[in-house]
């Protein structure tokens, strides 16, 4: 067709030919119009401001630059000067920041519909409907702010002066306004103050803590040779939007991706190899990679000798944990296992993660201490194409000084011996629902969650919801919880409030979000919704100081609780590693502080120097209190003891004292600190600074031996939420919940990239991505139970049924069914309405009994032709 | 001064299939439902374990010999000689969509005059920017009533950014240029890297390259 | 009184679909193109079927009409101004239902300005032009003697007449042979153009290299053909029922049919030899559109529409020893064709469409669209009113046929036809009630399958689906209701049939059987028709 290779004026020219010849004459036609009109056109289509802030779609905040024209976002873009977005190893930050830009999510890409969307919040309501249930309209009337406020301060208050300030049960989102609430909640008195992180990592916390020291390690991928993934979908779940760039930069350079996973996930998809498991199972698999690699000599030796502790008793542990035992266990193939040990300990440096795939079940945190040891094994431990422990001198919260709450916490936290701050939602919400609580909450404050839909075990959350006197839901939509609660307060889409966002990077950087435009409807941001609301109650702290009216950092009273927010931000930056103030922030490129120093590897290495002028004693010994760790003072060879500042000391009767080989003075005589037995380095504190190696002190990690622990003494010591001994080992333990001839599958469900929790459900480009969340099964397995694609089954577990649209695939292990999570809604909005099966109601409402991590994934069902 | 001829390669090896891409050209261009110039197919091949999903992204090939502009019978449609952008005139297309039978990648839509919300949001309501024109989402006004398609962000790329597909994807595996440009990244990819195009059995010589 | 409340009949039912259409096309016009359940998947759907079916039809007629003026077959000059008229009405709705389907039908115009030559719809649209004069000078040629004689006449028929001669008052012989000169003439250069006209319709199809379905060269050729067969049925159905039952009126019938007959084998012929090269060839996207027409959930347009109902039945009616001898018989057969063509409009337009481009390509992103159209309440109200009045007229038709002065097999089979008619609709209707949903439900959720009647079963998330919205169905409905009065009207009007002006008697039969009564009804001047029941019945 040669025809097509005449230009447009070739077009023109023959056309009024032949118009020509048809009417006689011939139209000038208008197509130059566009190609002009560009140039004039082309700024008023970028015209506005372009302000830098953090995305909020999901937790992983990556930074965002948004284009604000007459106060209405016109385009939202990735922005290049955060590193959230761009990568994660700083030297990587730097040169790609210039080269490749950032990146943004689909989720990130969607933030205008969520900010515009019709469905939301936009006054506080007030429900008139006494019955509370999924079938009951609330009957809402809008209300006043003073009303709402007002009601809620009262009932507040008058829980305190009766005593009952337990009696406030606070539910909180962590990646955003954490901060203000947790201090309301301390100075209001209640120890119940939960929030999100127990229903997503808090076993992987655990898990690394104990192994590692560091609760959030992150992996330096882009630098690995070998990428083994255990129930991680970082591809598609992006968490960080950095994730996809540096996980295929390491493909491109050679590296091997290998996913373990029951379902063949998007990132399973793009991996070199993909490893369907039987759920819960990954530890036994981690276990008997480790044997492998101890017995084909594949470890690091210089690391395992020098950098970590209980490696013989782990070897002994590990050395009948063989591929065909695993294999039994894992349905993988000895053969299989046999390729991946060889294949991990030849390719160097090789990165073992692993995330809420084997996190989220019962056995999840000794699994995961497993997996997380293999990076120990393999040396990749804060050194480059390893699991690197990040530097976090963001900002720093100064927690407002609240009185001693004596009263004991809902949850039992501290019956789970590495639960996390975050609290456990399922203890507290199937205790208040059950009735076994210590005592019944009365008021609920639920800001930016939703219950119902996240926390497995549905109908417990709502018998739980329904018991409180008051439940106060702070939200953009009505989602379920909201339906549940007696007052709505209008929440802010992320572009129209503040916060400081400590980014996920290895090194230390501070990203501030910020008001973009107004709230749209006029509304409190929920940070100063609470400040209002503490107002209200003239809550102050332990000072007696008027807590929410005082500026932090001008100590002035504060007429405005925007400003006054701001600068509670600005002492956090302040005092963290930024060391500016808000304004300053706002100044910096992409409003975003990065740490200059940048990534450091081998911060274990990191020698700990003594005080100038430092006196070493060699004689002396420390005192401790009875049954604590703190030391009281210390003790000299002639029998005189110090306190720490140099103060004379009189020993109490019953304290202990510890002869230790060295006691470090700084040069004015107070106490710097010691070295115990074990030769670990402690401070006048008594919490560890590093350890003796050679004749060095060396930083080592954050576990009690400052060491990696294949061993953990600390576990031993504990018992679990059920009374068990935690065991030493990562030893493998079957989880509790098995398939039987009753419920003959395994049900988990994973997230894509598509959506964030159960939240972003009303946007209808999201929805367009995946609208549906059907139940994936093997071909064999639909086979066998006479189940086709796309068919209409019943989905059913001892505590639920329901039905679901079937989706026969081959990607999935024949004993599994799954789904992504976050569908099923029953509100939230018209559009979110309807769509999909919403999984949380087939489940338990429990917990692992180490680390408090809600169970999502340890659920059995059978499935059958509706 | 030497013609322009505007590409994208696309990575196989990095897109991981997360539909950024779909997204932000809906947030750039203000496509209503029905109406994605970026969308990834995805196709999953094998069989238990042995499964492999393949992620295809495609858009508009803005053909060196588009099949698409010959058929329109108003002349809205047309090459431009310039950067050898596939463009089309909104104030003249009559909506016949003769076009969208004859292209064999499925890369033009029509613009039903579908919105996402009824009424539509602020967000929806707003002017698509596409050809550096400014045009308001009426009912009854182009690009209502239009076939619309991928202008490689013709807009953007005049002020001299990337297509927003290729700014906000997350693993890179999108890179614009021209391919007249022997030095520009894309040439030199395509040059490089073994590649192929689709449907090139039908002559279209498409200008979007995949890489494997 | 039976005719009388025919004609009332007749009317009415025509006068309530057009108007429910033209209410169709109203909220059309206002609402744009969101009430069609096309989508970017499929853009083309039953106004295109619609359109190439008028076009075919107009073609076909028009052939036909050459075939006397040019190449001398007498025989069939009863014919040729009924042939030629429908020719123009065919046209005309062919070209409303392209113009229903523009997105911007205020731009139609526009296709005389800005030019593109590369274009076969752009030729088309110049084929469109040339053609409709060619054909209405002719038209006007042959029937100049008879309107100036007609324009005599009181009423509403003598004015309409009256305008239509332009001055014209020559009523000699040699005018006459002039006349006759200059139609031959332009039958001559009619002759290439009818066949641009619809070989160039099939070629629009023919030149899309992204669809193998069109893309072969035969595909214009078939065009012709079916037009044809088509335009051909459509003539002698007409002449069949409502011509001048004179001396050589059966056996016209018959000879008409078995043109038609020939024709519609031919395009059969034709019709085989795509499909079993395309089998052969075995080529995934080619094969893959037979299998989605013959197999897919439209199955019957194919099998009971376009071969049963559109091809074997017909044929059999025509060559049979007996049926095809009886000029009501081969009436019937010519009826069918002409429904049953639609079904192989249907057939050409969309089939091509479910079947996506590249695997997956489809399913990538929902085309479906996303907040489409809804099913209104007014919708199912209009379409009951719309089924009544197809159902009543179905049954009408059954009454007549059952009256038929034969044999009582004809007549059960008669009433047996009647039946697959009443079915017809039936299913159109059922269909046309589940077809709110699908393109929304697609990616919207919605049961996994939803039942289509005699249809299978479509998948929720297939959006390779497109089933003719409500408003599609209504405004074509409406369109060709208002043909049909058109046509109905230039019946009654217009001099279609020669007259002979020394037996004034022999004015021509309306379509509604009765005849030589529209002069006592414009006599009255109240507009009411056909109070004598001194008709022919069938």
């Amino acid at each position: 067709m040669t025809i097509t290779k005449f230009s447009r004026r070739d077009f023109i020219k023959l056309a009024g030919l032949t118009g020509g010849i048809a009417l006689g004459s011939r139209f000038i036609p208008s197509h130059a119009a566009p190609a002009k009109s560009l140039a004039s056109a082309s700024q008023a289509t970028d015209a506005g401001e372009w302000i830098p802030t953090a995305c909020n779609m999901c937790g992983g905040q990556t930074g965002i630059l948004v284009r604000v024209e007459n106060g209405q976002v016109m385009k939202i873009e990735p922005n290049p000067d955060n590193p959230i977005g761009v990568a994660n190893i700083s030297s990587d930050y730097w040169v790609w920041k210039n080269t490749d830009g950032a990146a943004m999510c689909p989720k990130g890409n969607a933030g205008p519909m969520a900010l515009y969307d019709p469905d939301r919040v936009k006054t506080p309501l007030k429900r008139t409907n006494p019955k509370k249930g999924p079938n009951e309209d609330p009957g809402w009337v809008a209300i006043s702010w003073d009303e709402a406020l007002n009601t809620i301060a009262a009932k507040l208050n008058a829980l305190r002066e009766n005593d009952e300030a337990e009696k406030l049960i606070w539910f909180c989102e962590d990646h955003s306004f954490k901060d203000i609430q947790e201090d309301f909640c301390k100075l209001y008195g209640t120890p119940n103050f939960l929030n999100h992180s127990n229903l997503c990592d808090v076993s992987r916390k655990a898990a690394f803590t104990l192994t590692m020291g560091d609760g959030r390690p992150l992996g330096d991928f882009a630098h690995a040779r070998y990428i083994l993934l255990f129930g991680w979908n970082p591809l598609s779940a992006t968490k960080f939007s950095h994730l996809p760039r540096i996980f295929t930069r390491a493909i491109e350079n050679g590296a091997k991706l290998v996913v373990v996973d029951p379902y063949l996930s998007q990132t399973s998809a793009r991996a070199d190899e993909w490893i369907p498991i039987r759920p819960a199972t990954d530890g036994a698999l981690a276990l008997a990679l480790a044997h492998l690699l101890i017995q084909w000599n594949l470890y690091d030796h210089d690391f395992v000798e020098n950098w970590t502790t209980g490696f013989d008793e782990f070897a002994a542990f590990v050395a009948d944990k063989t591929p065909e035992w695993a294999e039994q266990i894992t349905s993988v193939p000895a053969s299989t296992i046999r390729r991946m040990a060889r294949e991990m300990g030849e390719k160097r440096p090789a990165v073992v993660d692993a995330w809420s795939g084997p996190g989220q079940q019962s056995n999840a945190v000794q699994g995961g201490r497993a997996i997380a040891l293999l990076n120990a094994l393999l040396g990749s431990v804060d050194r480059p194409g390893g699991m690197m422990n990040p530097e976090r001198n963001g900002n720093a919260h100064q927690k407002a000084h609240g009185a001693k709450i004596e009263k004991p916490r809902l949850d039992n936290l501290s019956l789970y011996p590495f639960g996390h701050s975050s609290g456990v939602y399922t203890e507290a919400l199937r205790s208040i629902a059950d009735g076994s609580a210590a005592y019944l909450p009365k008021v609920g404050m639920v800001v930016f969650q939703n219950l119902v839909l996240s926390v497995p075990g549905t109908k417990n959350v709502i018998e739980a919801l329904k018991k409180l006197e008051l439940l106060v839901v702070v939200d953009t939509m009505l989602s379920e919880t909201a339906q549940m609660a007696d007052i709505v307060i209008p929440g802010t889409n992320y572009l129209e409030r503040y916060d400081l966002t400590t980014n996920w990077v290895t090194w230390s950087s501070v990203s501030l979000r910020q008001p973009v435009v107004e709230p749209i409807f006029g509304q409190l941001p929920e940070y100063e919704f609470v400040t209002e609301l503490g107002r209200r109650m003239g809550l102050k702290d332990a000072d007696d100081a008027d807590f929410f009216n005082i500026g932090a950092v001008s100590g002035q009273p504060l007429a405005s609780t925007k400003a006054w927010y701001e600068e509670y931000l600005s002492e956090q930056l302040l005092k963290g590693g930024p060391k500016m103030s808000l304004d300053d922030l706002k100044q910096q490129p992409g409003a975003c502080w990065v740490d200059p120093t940048g990534t450091r590897y081998e911060k274990f290495k990191d020698e700990v120097k003594l005080p100038e002028g430092a006196r070493v004693e060699n004689d002396w010994a420390v005192v401790f209190a009875s049954g604590g760790a703190t030391p009281l003072g210390v003790r000299d060879e002639s029998g005189a003891a110090f306190q720490p500042n140099g103060s004379p000391l009189s020993i109490p009767s019953d304290a202990k004292v510890q002869s230790v080989p060295q006691v470090i003075l700084e040069k004015d005589g107070k106490l710097w600190g010691f070295v115990d037995a074990q030769g670990i380095l402690k401070g006048a504190d008594g919490k560890g600074k590093g350890f003796l190696h050679g004749d060095k002190f060396f930083k080592g990690w954050n576990t009690p031996s400052r060491l990696v622990e294949f061993v953990s003494a600390q576990a031993a010591a504990k018992k679990d939420r059920n009374g068990n001994t935690v065991d030493a080992l990562p030893v493998y333990t079957p989880r509790d919940w098995f398939p039987d001839e009753k419920y003959p599958l395994y049900l988990i469900n994973w997230k894509e990239a598509s959506h964030t929790h159960s939240r972003t459900f009303n946007n209808p480009w999201l929805i367009e991505l995946m609208g549906w969340n059907r139940l994936a099964l093997n071909t064999a397995t639909a086979e066998r139970l006479g189940i086709q694609d796309g068919d209409e089954v019943w989905v059913e577990s001892p505590y639920a049924k329901s039905k679901a649209l079937a989706r026969v695939t081959q990607g999935m292990h024949p004993e599994v069914v799954g789904w992504q999570h976050g569908f099923g809604h029953w509100a939230l909005g018209h559009i979110a309405k309807g769509k999909g099966t919403a999984d949380g109601m087939f489940n338990r409402t429990i917990s692992d009994p180490i680390a408090g991590m809600a169970l999502h994934k340890e659920v059995c069902v059978k499935v059958y032709k509706a | 001064m030497t013609k322009k001829r505007y590409g994208m390669a696309i990575d196989l090896r990095r897109c991981v299939g997360c539909e950024a891409c779909t997204v932000a050209c809906k947030q750039e261009n203000h496509t209503p439902p029905g109406v994605a110039y970026a969308k990834v197919i995805k196709e999953e091949v094998g069989e238990f374990p042995h499964v492999r999903r393949h992620f295809l992204p495609v858009l508009c090939n803005h053909c060196e010999n588009p099949p698409c502009v010959p058929v329109c019978p108003v002349g809205a449609t047309w090459k431009r000689e310039e950067d050898g952008i596939v463009v089309i005139d909104y104030d003249i297309c009559i909506g016949c969509r003769y076009c969208m039978t004859a292209c064999p990648y499925g890369a033009r839509y029509f613009d039903f005059g579908d919105n996402y919300n009824q009424p539509q949001n602020e967000f929806e309501g707003r002017s698509s920017p596409e050809y550096g024109e400014d045009r308001p989402r009426q009912a009854g006004s182009s690009p209502i009533g239009n076939v619309r398609k991928c202008t490689f962000c013709l807009h953007r790329v005049a002020r001299g950014e990337q297509p927003a597909c290729v700014l906000t994807c997350m693993p890179r595996a999108r890179i614009f240029g021209d391919l007249n440009d022997p030095e520009s990244e894309i040439a030199r990819l395509v040059a490089e890297r073994r590649g192929f195009r689709l449907k090139e059995e039908l002559g279209t010589e498409p200008n979007v390259f995949y890489l494997e | 009184m039976k005719n009388k409340n025919s004609v009332i009949a007749y009317w009415t039912l025509l006068s309530v679909v057009a108007l429910v259409g033209l209410a169709a096309i109203a909220l059309r016009v206002f609402q744009g193109m969101s009430v069609t359940n096309l989508t970017s998947l499929i853009p083309w759907g039953l106004w295109v079927a619609f359109y190439i079916y008028f076009i075919g039809l107009s073609a076909g007629s028009f052939l036909i009409s050459t075939m006397i003026y040019v190449f001398d077959i007498k025989r069939f000059e009863p014919i040729g101004r009924i042939a030629l008229f429908s020719a123009f009405v065919a046209l005309s709705a062919g070209l409303v239902f392209i113009l229903l389907d523009l997105g911007h039908m205020e731009r139609f115009w526009t296709v005389f300005i800005n030019r593109s030559s590369t274009s076969v719809l752009e030729w088309e649209i110049h084929f469109y032009n040339l053609y409709l004069a060619i054909l209405l000078s002719e038209l006007w040629l042959l029937m100049r003697r008879d309107l100036i004689r007609r324009s005599a006449q009181p009423g509403l028929v003598g004015l309409v007449c009256r305008l239509l001669t332009f001055g014209s008052k020559d009523l000699s012989d040699e005018s006459a042979a002039n006349d006759m000169r200059m139609v031959k003439i332009l039958g001559m250069l009619g002759v290439p153009v009818a066949i641009g006209v619809h070989g160039g319709t099939g070629a629009i199809f023919a030149v899309v290299k992204a669809r193998p379905y069109w893309y072969t060269g035969l595909f214009p050729l078939i065009f012709i053909v079916s037009a044809l067969a088509s335009g051909g049925a459509l003539l002698t159905f007409l002449y069949a029922y409502f011509g001048h039952k004179d001396e050589q009126h059966t056996s016209l019938v018959v000879a008409l049919g078995k043109m038609v007959g020939g024709f519609l084998a031919l395009d059969l012929v034709f019709m085989g030899s795509e499909l079993l090269v395309g089998f052969y060839g075995g080529i995934p996207d080619h094969v893959a559109v037979y299998r989605a027409m013959m197999f897919g959930p439209f199955w019957y347009v194919f099998w009971v529409g376009q071969l049963l109902v559109g091809a074997l039945i017909p044929l059999t009616l025509i060559f049979n020893k007996y049926t095809g001898k009886i000029s009501g018989w081969v009436g019937a057969a010519s009826a069918l064709i002409v429904l049953g063509i639609v079904g192989v409009r249907l057939n050409i337009v969309i089939p091509p469409f479910t079947v996506p481009l590249m695997p997956g390509v489809d399913t990538a992103y929902p085309l479906a669209r996303f907040a489409a159209f809804e099913f209104k309440d007014w919708y199912l109200a209009a379409f009951t009113v719309a089924i009544v009045v197809f159902l009543l007229a179905a049954g009408l038709l059954i009454r007549h046929l059952s009256q038929l002065p034969t044999r009582p097999v004809e007549r059960w089979l008669a009433r047996a036809a009647g039946l697959v008619v009443m079915l017809g609709f039936l299913m159109m209707g059922l269909r046309f009630l589940g077809v709110g949903t699908p393109v929304t439900a697609s990616i919207m959720g919605v049961p996994a399958k939803l039942p289509l009647f005699f249809g299978g079963v479509l998948r929720a998330n297939d959006p390779s689906f497109y089933s003719p919205s409500a408003l599609e169905w209504l405004s074509s409905m409406g369109v060709i209701a208002l043909a049909v009065m058109g046509f109905s009207l230039g019946w009654l009007l217009l001099p279609l049939q020669e007259e002979h002006p020394s037996e004034p008697s022999t004015t021509p039969p309306s379509p509604f059987h009765f005849k030589s009564s529209y002069k006592s009804g414009y006599k009255s001047g109240n507009g009411e028709m056909g109070t004598q029941a001194n008709g022919e019945s069938l």
